[in-house]
């Protein structure tokens, strides 16, 4: 199961040109990395590839389906995109009602087991009749990180999923995606914690202005920091420091 | 002018929570200085935050106090009832709470602000400038407040508040959502700040605050771990697992001090380096 973006560009209603000319692949056990600039069209781009936007020009294809042709209920069994503010898309009274819906209205088999694993993996059963918004804004991250999980899609795309996430969690998410890796589940992450998922991705996409500045590996973009500069960009503070008092870099690749 | 803040034995506690969310802190902010404020989720950082902006209690009547609050001269015998603004500024964790709704433009938004406070003059359309230039969002200003992208809802949050010129100026996680061209914006606007306006800033990693900051709360489930100056904590070789990326500054002073013979040399060079990153 591979998204693939082909020549893709995209404009909203009565504006210029966001996203310009785009070709990309994820697949399976891929962790494709999405970074750029504020407003860059990242967020827009995860839109697309689930048939919520559809492309000005060019073609998403989802296993093969063109998300203009399809219906994105039929899409949404093929990819699960996760927002990145919680509150636009958490609505169920409970946790376990919250994770359990994709599957459900998905029509999976046992939907209420591959919410409990979703939760066991994410940390939340221990939360799982509580209300969504009685836990904290790192936790109901995670929730929807979980509920991505329990849909059963072969590929998810996730938007900032480490944004607020304290140290603890942050060993939480490693662990969801060596498993989700195990699965070989694709994923597809918009991110400006760089630190953290230079070490996860298999490929990289810059974007500066809405157009491909650089679509590779991580390794090639961790000893060419020009890319990210020309993108606006910067390795993280540690990383930086350890390299101007003449350190080796903690990852081979970072 | 900048407000002295100082916490006595400040103790919170939900209706129905066990344990309290902020436990027994005591502290002193000196007057112009940026206090980092990391922790972990559930560590109180935000919750302090919002007694002191003087919106806890309005939104959690029942909210147990004991211990006291002061700001500049006023005490408030507890916390503030009353909310602060905009003599206290606060950017809340998630911005797009923060935008009214009601303004056709970011430029409006912004504006917004000072007619709320009674501050609109002469001078508002270059002071709405200028805070939108120095956030890097000026060709954002006639762009509908409701269509931004994360990081820019962010920024646009930021000058809601930053306009009205706080004598505190309270940031909940504001880099959650910046790209590091941003980051660097707003690490140059509270270096700006300094000495003219208090700010806390708070983070669940230490490498923004070390930036920016001179000095750093740690919390941990409600109480303060550490309240040291960057130097300081740079030279501490405790463990402090509860500050997110501590570890990795660990690495970096260890490696360094395999190389020297002064560890105080090594900090300096540290932070010397983390001003210059």
């Amino acid at each position: 199961m591979n998204l693939t973006f082909d020549n893709v560009s995209f404009t909203y209603a009565s504006d210029r040109p966001l996203l310009k000319s785009l070709s990309f692949e994820a697949g399976p056990s891929d962790v494709l990395l999405i970074v750029g600039q504020n407003g860059v069209g990242k967020s827009t781009l995860l839109k697309l590839s689930n048939g919520i936007l559809k492309p000005t020009a060019g073609h998403v294809r989802v296993g093969g389906l063109d998300t203009t042709e399809q219906r994105i209920s039929k899409l949404a069994r093929e990819i699960c995109v996760t927002f990145q503010n919680p509150a636009d898309q958490i609505f169920a009274p409970t946790v376990e009602k919250e994770v359990s819906f994709a599957p459900r209205n998905l029509g999976r088999i046992d939907p209420a087991g591959l919410a409990m694993q979703a939760m066991a993996l994410c940390g939340l059963d221990s939360v799982a009749t509580q209300h969504p918004y009685d836990l904290p804004p790192a936790q109901r991250k995670l929730l929807t990180i979980a509920s991505a999980v329990a849909s059963g899609a072969p590929l998810l795309a996730f938007d900032e999923p480490s944004a607020g996430l304290s140290q603890l969690e942050h060993r939480g998410l490693e662990r969801i995606l060596a498993s989700l890796k195990i699965e070989r589940r694709g994923l597809i992450v918009v991110s400006h914690d760089l630190g953290y998922f230079l070490r996860h991705a298999t490929k990289v996409l810059v974007l500066r202005q809405g157009e491909t500045l650089y679509y590779g590996t991580p390794e090639w973009l961790a000893v060419n920091e020009g890319v990210l500069r020309k993108a606006g960009l910067k390795l993280p503070i540690p990383e930086r420091v350890s390299r101007m008092l003449g350190q080796r870099p903690e990852q081979p690749h970072v | 002018m900048a407000a002295r803040i100082e916490l006595n034995s400040l103790t919170l506690r939900y209706a129905m929570a066990s344990t309290p969310a902020v436990s027994g802190l005591s502290c002193t902010i000196p007057q112009g200085s940026c206090v980092g404020v990391v922790g972990p989720t559930g560590a109180g950082k935000t919750t302090l935050l919002h007694s002191l902006a003087g919106i806890l209690g309005k939104h959690h009547p029942e909210l147990m106090v004991s211990g006291n609050v002061s700001i500049g001269d006023e005490s408030f015998g507890g916390i503030s009832r009353e909310i602060l603004f905009p003599r206290v500024g606060l950017v809340l964790q998630d911005p797009s709470v923060q935008i009214s709704g009601v303004r056709d433009t970011v430029f409006e938004e912004v504006l917004f602000t000072l007619e709320n406070v009674g501050a609109v003059g002469d001078d508002s359309d270059s002071r709405i400038q200028l805070i939108l230039r120095q956030l890097g969002i000026e060709h954002l200003a006639h762009r509908k407040p409701t269509s931004l992208s994360g990081g820019e809802t962010q920024r646009v949050a930021l000058a809601t508040i930053l306009v009205a010129r706080p004598e505190v100026l309270l940031l909940d996680e504001p880099i959650s959502a910046l790209d590091a061209t941003a980051q660097a914006r707003l690490r140059s606007i509270l270096l700006h700040l300094r000495g003219t306006t208090t700010v806390l800033v708070t983070d669940t990693q230490i490498d923004f605050p070390l930036s920016v900051c001179d000095r750093i709360l740690a919390l941990d489930h409600g109480r303060a771990v550490v309240f040291a100056e960057p130097q300081q904590l740079l030279s501490n070789d405790q463990s402090l697992p509860m500050i997110g990326g501590w570890q990795r500054w660990r690495d970096i002073a260890r490696e360094l001090e395999g190389r020297s013979d002064s560890s105080h040399r090594d900090t300096t060079r540290i932070l010397k380096a983390i001003h210059l990153a």
